[in-house]
């Protein structure tokens, strides 16, 4: 093994960081990987639809179990980029021929349920070694390892939750009315295209996870024959042994001149080559004192701050201009007027929180709603409570004291009470419109039509200033109360509650 | 002060010019204003799914624990609920800004930092922490799998949001021991990363097989004409050497040619 081409770095981990660089890993490599595992997978997974009949639980299970044939040719590819010579594509055929041609029989078959296959499979596809120096390296390598098993069963893990999160995305995202997909169905396997399109989405589940799962299990090989046998100092020491001393770093013309002496002075006095570095303390200081003056060891930071005026910058001309004792008057000015501003502002501060409060005081004590049958008014003057028999009384003493327009009000305002004790309360601002509306919606066709035609007239006294004719309110008044008498007379009980509330 | 702690104690990176560009490596270099650059050793989605493992398994156990308290109908239910809230939003946040990792994670040698390396704050936590919501969509953590898979630090959505990092901690290392061989002179002109090879060497031999040991000394004396016990012989008294501190580096810097200035 070349160790020298590594293209990963060597050092001792402990092995769960051994597990993390193989998903660094994967991730690097993760596009070739994911192509050869395709490559090698899909010949395997057609050839096995065929034969298995239809079923997608046994074909998911047969591709689950012949998993080492499609991991063989990544683990190879993997082993050879990490010595530095990445298989290009077009190598693809020789990478997947010599990985086949391993011993895999074993991996298929007895040793297909280990627990610890990504970690041990190095010895049989990288290294190539059977029988029993193979048994005896795959011994030392397991000896006290916990995580090549947890790695196994995480990967099973990852596999399964990237394969429901695909399903659960897919379900999600499809409308219900498109196609329905029943999930548990999907999850549990009914039997239908759903099962394969489950297994398929395990299959690209397979797919994303082995590169990884097979990255992982090679770089905890590498990290365990790195523990083993100190990989990362071999690399150290033929780096070193390959390269001239002090190519590691550009020496500066001084340390070189220092080396040259040094080199001089324990050649000459090689028993004792620690008196060199004593060194007079004064003599010293100063050659520290030199060498912190070189401009390697300083630095020049720019800072802008802001700083209190008058703090430092007495030569500001804004400061000249006035002499010191209108300075003082104009601070002391500034500072009255800093303050009354301040002062004033919360007085209205406290101002707008009385109003508020008184507001909110006002907003609490008023009830929820405004007050039941309230009438609409006319002309800002709310009609008189209205009783019947008061109203028909009033009525005729209006009309016989020739009051036509009064009466006509007084009319109206009695026809407008017995629409509202019919049905909804009219609401205050209702118009001469609503009412009608209101009265064709709740009161006998008689009835409607007199109310349209009291609200005609009282629209021709309201708005046209006409005075109506005595005789005409008469005879509305008159109708009105037949009107209601008769429909009186039909009732059942004719004393309501909500008349009494009128 | 758990920053220097979590951070490896060698603090340096000796050899970067010697890593080929293209090298694959967990670690992640954070460079101080100082000019030391911190390596944080990032930890994948293994190690922390087993913590999450744990830490759930803790959470149900005092869960179970606290099961009877539904026996009381009003006030029970209600302190069950609110310690469900608590378990589910404030553990994590408690453990990580209180012991800069939940039970699970210490259990297995990770620490949550900020991204410079710095110890996580309440707010980072907190983020975090909120944002497992988005990363357990659709179910069981998928989102946050697959952000740890695609990203190059292992890091799940609130750890982007948040700017924290989940890192392999390891307490820091005790003082190498004194060799007890006598120390010899090294070659002149070791690079420094070939010193500290030369050391781990010296450390961690006694673990190798002795065949191994003197295979890999003889890369470095073979050419001196050593062989066997007695390369490695000769590589631990280098080492013992470099331990003692006398180097081969010059300790005596030379004047500056340039004739630079004192510091005012």
């Amino acid at each position: 093994m070349q160790l020298d081409h590594v293209s990963s770095v060597l050092r001792p981990r402990r092995s769960w960081e051994g597990i993390d660089l193989g998903f660094a890993m994967a991730r690097v490599w993760f596009l070739p990987l994911w192509f050869l595992w395709w490559v090698t997978a899909l010949p395997y997974a057609l050839f096995l639809a065929l034969i298995s009949g239809g079923r997608a639980d046994l074909w998911l299970l047969a591709l689950w179990w012949c998993k080492p044939l499609y991991e063989a040719p990544l683990l190879f590819w993997a082993s050879r980029a990490l010595l530095g010579a990445q298989p290009p594509w077009s190598a693809t055929h020789a990478v997947v021929r010599t990985a086949m041609s391993r011993a895999l029989l074993p991996l298929l078959l007895w040793r297909r349920l280990s627990l610890r296959r990504a970690f041990l499979m190095p010895v049989t596809i990288v290294e190539g070694l059977r029988g029993e120096p193979g048994r005896q390296r795959r011994r030392v390598l397991s000896l006290h390892q916990s995580a090549p098993r947890w790695l196994t069963i995480l990967c099973y893990h990852f596999e399964a939750i990237l394969w429901l999160g695909l399903l659960l995305t897919l379900v999600f995202l499809i409308p219900r009315e498109l196609v329905r997909i029943d999930l548990a169905a999907l999850v549990l396997g009914a039997g239908s295209w759903l099962d394969w399109l489950s297994a398929l989405l395990y299959l690209l589940a397979f797919s994303v996870i082995a590169p990884v799962y097979v990255c992982a299990g090679f770089a905890l090989y590498l990290t365990r024959r790195t523990e083993l046998e100190a990989w990362d100092l071999e690399v150290a020491f033929r780096r070193a042994h390959s390269t001239p001393p002090t190519s590691g770093r550009v020496p500066r013309p001084g340390t070189l001149a220092g080396l040259t002496l040094i080199g001089l002075c324990t050649t000459l006095a090689s028993g004792d080559a620690m008196a060199v570095t004593k060194l007079d303390p004064d003599q010293a200081q100063t050659l520290i004192q030199e060498i912190l003056a070189d401009e390697d060891f300083g630095s020049r930071l720019d800072v802008t701050l802001w700083l209190p005026p008058g703090a430092t910058d007495a030569d500001n001309p804004a400061e000249r201009a006035w002499s010191p004792g209108v300075r003082t008057w104009m601070l002391l000015l500034a500072t009255a007027l800093k303050w009354l501003a301040l002062a004033l502002v919360l007085l209205i501060l406290a101002g707008l929180v009385v109003r508020l409060a008184h507001d909110w005081r006002r907003r609490l004590r008023r009830p929820p709603h405004p007050v039941p049958n309230a009438l609409p008014t006319w002309f800002g003057q709310a009609p008189d409570p209205v009783v019947p028999e008061e109203s028909a009384t009033r009525i005729r003493a209006l009309l016989d004291a020739e009051q036509a327009r009064a009466a006509l009000a007084r009319l109206y305002g009695w026809m407008l009470a017995e629409v509202s004790r019919l049905g909804p309360r009219l609401s205050p601002g209702a118009t001469e419109g609503d009412c009608l509306s209101g009265a064709r919606a709740r009161l006998p066709a008689a009835s409607a039509a007199l109310v349209t035609r009291v609200i005609a007239h009282w629209r021709l006294v309201a708005y046209g200033r006409r005075e109506p004719d005595a005789r005409l309110v008469r005879q509305l008044f008159d109708g009105w109360c037949q009107v209601l008498g008769r429909r009186e007379t039909t009732r059942a009980s004719p004393t309501t509650t909500p008349r009494t509330r009128l | 002060m758990r920053a220097t702690d979590a951070v490896e104690p060698c603090g340096g990176r000796p050899d970067a010019r010697r890593i080929p560009p293209s090298s694959i490596d967990t670690i992640r270099f954070h460079e101080t204003p100082e000019g030391i650059d911190l390596a944080l050793r990032v930890a994948g989605p293994v190690v922390r799914a087993l913590a999450l493992v744990i830490d759930v398994l803790i959470r149900l156990a005092i869960l179970v624990v606290a099961l009877p308290l539904l026996a009381l109908p009003g006030v029970g239910a209600g302190i069950f609920l609110l310690l469900l809230f608590g378990l589910e939003w404030l553990y994590p946040v408690f453990y990580e800004v209180r012991h800069g990792a939940t039970p699970g994670k210490r259990a297995l040698g990770l620490t949550v930092v900020h991204e410079d390396g710095t110890p996580v704050g309440l707010s980072a936590s907190l983020i975090r922490n909120l944002l497992r919501v988005v990363d357990f969509l659709p179910l069981l953590y998928a989102v946050g799998l697959v952000s740890c898979l695609v990203d190059r630090d292992f890091r799940r959505l609130g750890d982007l949001a948040a700017g924290t990092l989940v890192i392999h901690h390891t307490p820091p290392q005790p003082q190498a021991q004194g060799l007890d061989v006598p120390p010899r002179r090294p070659p002149p002109g070791l690079p420094s990363a070939l010193q500290q090879a030369i050391l781990a060497f010296a450390e961690r031999g006694r673990s190798l097989s002795p065949a191994r040991r003197g295979e890999l000394a003889e890369i470095l004396a073979g050419p001196h004409g050593l062989r066997g016990s007695a390369a490695v012989a000769a590589v631990e008294g280098w080492a013992a050497w470099i331990a003692s501190g006398a180097g081969d580096a010059p300790a005596l810097p030379q004047p500056n040619p340039r004739g630079a200035q004192p510091p005012p």
